[in-house]
């Protein structure tokens, strides 16, 4: 089911409130768990229902792996780790059978020009980010940083149908207190209008502008060996508008979603194309995947202590296992790399203390990501340096796919993308009156809503 | 503070109830039965055909429906889909079914008094037969909440609002000639647009364009296979309208000599011989689709989409079917009206033997269109028609 659609919109959002609305107001906390898990099990199964048993049995294991871990505490150290690691193991096992093995019988198949086949795997829905959330509760169990909860707690944690299919990347200690004590539901119409404020933004944001632009990118990629100069610029610039308003609209959805349920999910874009430098992107774009990179990966590879050779290393390390985590496909791999050498330039750059201008900085660190995105979109190396190629201006300079007309609906939505505050931002204005905030509301909302046709998926729930 | 909650609420439901209202108040698509604002002022765009006729053919009280592919949509054009007591009900790649479909609603019309039917014989195929897309087939069947929300909850709709008050703002003497003229095209405006084709034509369009088209052709007619229930669907339908009392005009529409191409290099020929004949034993029609002056006047049709006639020609047709004589016309026109023969079951295969003789006549002549198809078509699928073009199977006609 997606946010998007009139069946979540008109019927199961408005049912799941009053259902919370009651349950919060006539019964105990525990029914109120069961409630939230019943209409969360039931909203990934809308999609299929067959992998709600993958989900379960994902959960089922690592619940009672992380008390294992628990259990083992004040053990030797060594039998903890590797308790862990099998626990890790199993997880990445799942992800990579079911994200990798069509890709890596193909890249063995290429490479050894041997001719394996297997069936078709069908990639179950959310599972990267279920993975990576599993992964994160047991690592956290076994530093001992998961606070005491039940399981209905953890099962909440994890079905939480706001983020379950394409994130925020959730850690336990972020939300696993909140479902914490005596009463932690509340009802409240405050945060039920803040949180529907959130989603209407989220929702403008995917209805209104990633849907109209993302009409123009295809035809460009599809087309790319024979792609223009200002049509491949125009095309990458409008799939960079498209999956930045398409994941943060999602993004503010889960989060609004989440408020009108009392529960607070954290931030997962900040402006990121405002951002003047490389590393301040990766703090801006997919936080909570990027600080999962940071702190599951990067860090524990080492980070920045084992000198400069090897924190290049681990730098470019995390980048192209996070370009992977995006898809099974060597062009993600590549655009994570590609990623971490901007990064590392940009490390090199600033010890040198020469700041550029500010106007400069932004310049380059735009068409830096805009450009990359070429390479992330296309689906094979061989679109991608057509495109690329295209874009250095090899098949001229005439416009034929995007031009005025294009760039008319593009440039409001370039200029909120660069000009505009975020959706967070807005949050914290003092609004001159209650009216104005209920008209910004209807107006955010309903054009959306007028806009509602078939809905089209969003672009992360691929990842 | 559940003031808040509800200001929120209050303001969305305000705001959509004033969209809804507006929409429809202005009824841009004609999806309701409101005439607050004058007709004459409503378009329909390109490309929202599928969306608007099967709500229109519910709402407008024509005496006149016109049925067919997008040659007869853009062919016998109305910008506002319906004037003058015509409603153009024809849709893009109209299927039979949904054909049958728009009959059933327009039968619902106590003022109808006739039905112009354009159909082909792609349309008697296994893949032309249901519905082309789900959405046109539940406006078919009727569903409110759909209507609605493309009518009245819609920001295209809203649009479309705003396009219609604004051409009702500017006044009737902001709008095109052609937008008040009766249906069809009296005599005069027709010899006007006759003149305006000749002086400035079109000249066959871009080679890429039209090897694409071509090629299109060539694989739709390629893959028909006749599909036996589509005669049951349309026999039982003629016997509804005749049953209702409503004047019915069959007709096979013009092709132009490049698309009559692709049905022979494509070896479809025979199959389209066939077809014909069976349709005379069913219902007396127009055939207008043969190698003849027509077909080869290329500036008449609008390349590089060869299937398109244009307006002008669509409406000299729709003369000579509702009226009949022929004495005013100018040159073209006449050309048009003499291109149309009357086919029933006794004069069917003397017609057919006819169209043979043109056919090979034209094909012998090896004009433009014959050797642009057979640049393309595979020579491995080409029947030997092709030879026969050539003049070296000494001109046999087959299959008959």
């Amino acid at each position: 089911m997606l946010f998007n659609s009139s069946p979540f919109l008109f019927v199961f959002l408005p049912v799941v409130l009053l259902g919370f609305a009651v349950c919060v107001r006539w019964t105990t906390t525990t029914v109120t768990m069961l409630f939230l898990i019943g209409a969360s099990l039931f909203f990934y199964g809308w999609w299929d229902w067959r992998y709600l048993f993958l989900l379960l049995s994902s959960m089922v294991f690592n619940y009672l792996w992380a008390r294992l871990l628990e259990s083992i505490a004040s053990g030797p150290s060594a039998r903890r780790r590797m308790t862990l690691g099998i626990g890790v193991a199993v997880n990445l096992g799942l992800l990579a059978y079911f994200k990798y093995a069509n890709f890596l019988v193909d890249t063995v198949n290429a490479v050894t020009g041997s001719g394996w086949r297997i069936e078709h795997i069908v990639l179950p829905l959310a599972i990267s980010f279920f993975t990576f959330e599993q992964i994160t509760y047991l690592v956290d169990a076994y530093r001992g940083q998961v606070s005491a909860h039940g399981v209905l707690s953890y099962a909440v944690f994890m079905t939480f149908f706001p983020r379950l299919i394409a994130g925020p990347i959730v850690r336990p200690q972020q939300m696993l207190p909140q479902l914490a004590g005596a009463r932690p539901f509340v009802f409240d119409t405050d945060g039920v209008a803040e949180g529907l404020f959130i989603f209407a933004v989220g929702l403008f944001k995917k209805v209104v502008i990633a849907d109209t632009i993302a009409a123009y990118v295809g035809p460009v990629f599809d087309r790319a060996s024979t792609v223009t100069f200002p049509d491949g610029w125009g095309a990458v610039v409008a799939f960079a508008l498209q999956v930045y308003f398409d994941f943060s609209g999602y993004s503010d959805m889960a989060i609004g979603l989440a408020r009108m349920l009392n529960i607070r999910l954290p931030e997962n874009f900040d402006s990121p194309y405002q951002a003047r430098d490389i590393s301040t992107f990766w703090r801006r774009w997919h936080i909570t995947l990027s600080t999962f990179l940071r702190d599951y990966l990067y860090i524990p590879l080492g980070g920045n202590r084992r000198g400069r050779a090897r924190r290049a290393i681990n730098v470019c390390v995390t980048m192209l296992l996070g370009g992977l985590w995006h898809g099974a496909q060597w062009t993600f791999v590549a655009w994570g790399g590609l990623h971490g050498v901007f990064l590392l330039v940009n490390e090199r750059w600033r010890r040198r203390n020469t700041p550029l201008p500010g106007a400069l900085a932004w310049l380059l660190t735009f068409i830096a990501v805009v450009a990359s995105y070429a390479v992330f979109r296309a689906p094979s190396f061989e679109r991608a340096g057509a495109m690329l190629g295209g874009m250095l201006g090899v098949h001229g300079f005439a416009a034929y796919a995007i031009g005025l007309h294009e760039w008319k609906r593009m440039l409001p939505a370039l200029g909120i993308a660069l000009c505009c505050p975020n959706r967070r931002q807005i949050m914290q204005w003092q609004w001159p009156g209650p009216w104005l905030y209920a008209l910004s509301f209807a107006l955010l909302a309903g054009w959306s809503i007028l806009r509602l046709g078939d809905p089209a998926p969003f672009f992360y729930f691929q990842f | 503070m559940h003031r808040q909650l509800l200001r929120m609420l209050v303001c969305l439901l305000a705001f959509l109830a004033l969209v809804a209202v507006i929409n429809l108040v202005v009824n841009p698509y004609g999806a309701w039965p409101v005439r607050l604002v004058d007709t004459t002022f409503q378009k329909v765009e390109v490309g929202m055909e599928r969306m608007e006729t099967p709500y229109r053919v519910r709402t407008e009280q024509p005496t006149t429906v016109l049925l067919g592919t997008s040659r007869v949509l853009y062919g016998m054009w109305i910008d506002q889909g319906y004037r003058a007591d015509v409603l153009n009900a024809a849709l893009p790649g109209q299927s039979l079914d949904e054909a049958v479909a728009l009959i059933d609603l327009a039968l619902r019309n106590p003022r109808l008094r006739r039905i112009i039917w354009s159909v082909e014989l792609i349309q008697f195929t296994e893949q032309m037969r249901g519905f082309r897309d789900a959405p046109t087939q539940t406006r078919l069947l009727g569903d409110t909440l759909l209507r609605v929300r493309e009518t009245l909850l819609s920001a295209d709709a809203l649009q479309a609002s705003g396009g219609l008050l604004l051409r009702r703002t500017a006044g009737r003497s902001s709008l095109p000639a052609e937008r008040t003229l009766p249906i069809p095209w009296p005599p005069a405006t027709l010899r006007a647009a006759f003149d305006e084709i000749e002086t400035a034509p079109n000249g066959g369009g871009d080679s890429t364009g039209l090897d694409q088209h071509i090629r299109l052709w060539l694989k739709d007619y390629g893959h028909s296979r006749l599909a036996e229930g589509q005669w049951d669907l349309f026999t039982r339908t003629i016997d509804r309208i005749r049953a209702a009392g409503i004047d019915l005009t069959l007709l096979a529409p013009p092709l132009n000599a490049f698309e009559l191409e692709t049905i022979r290099q494509g070896g479809q020929w025979p199959a389209f011989q066939a077809w014909k004949a069976r349709l005379a034993t069913v219902s007396p029609y127009w055939d207008f689709s043969g190698y003849h002056e027509l077909a080869l006047r290329d500036e008449l049709f609008t390349f590089p989409i060869f299937c398109h006639f244009k307006p002008a020609v669509g409406h000299a047709l729709l003369r000579r079917l509702l009226e009949g004589s022929c004495d005013d016309c100018g040159t073209t026109e006449q050309l048009i009206a003499d291109a149309g023969v009357w086919v029933d079951s006794n004069t069917v295969q003397a017609h057919l033997e006819d169209l043979d003789a043109a056919r090979l006549r034209v094909t012998r002549e090896r004009p433009r269109s014959v050797q642009a198809v057979e640049r393309i078509v595979d020579p491995a699928t080409a029947r030997h028609d092709i030879q026969e073009a050539k003049g070296t199977t000494g001109g046999t006609v087959p299959h008959r």
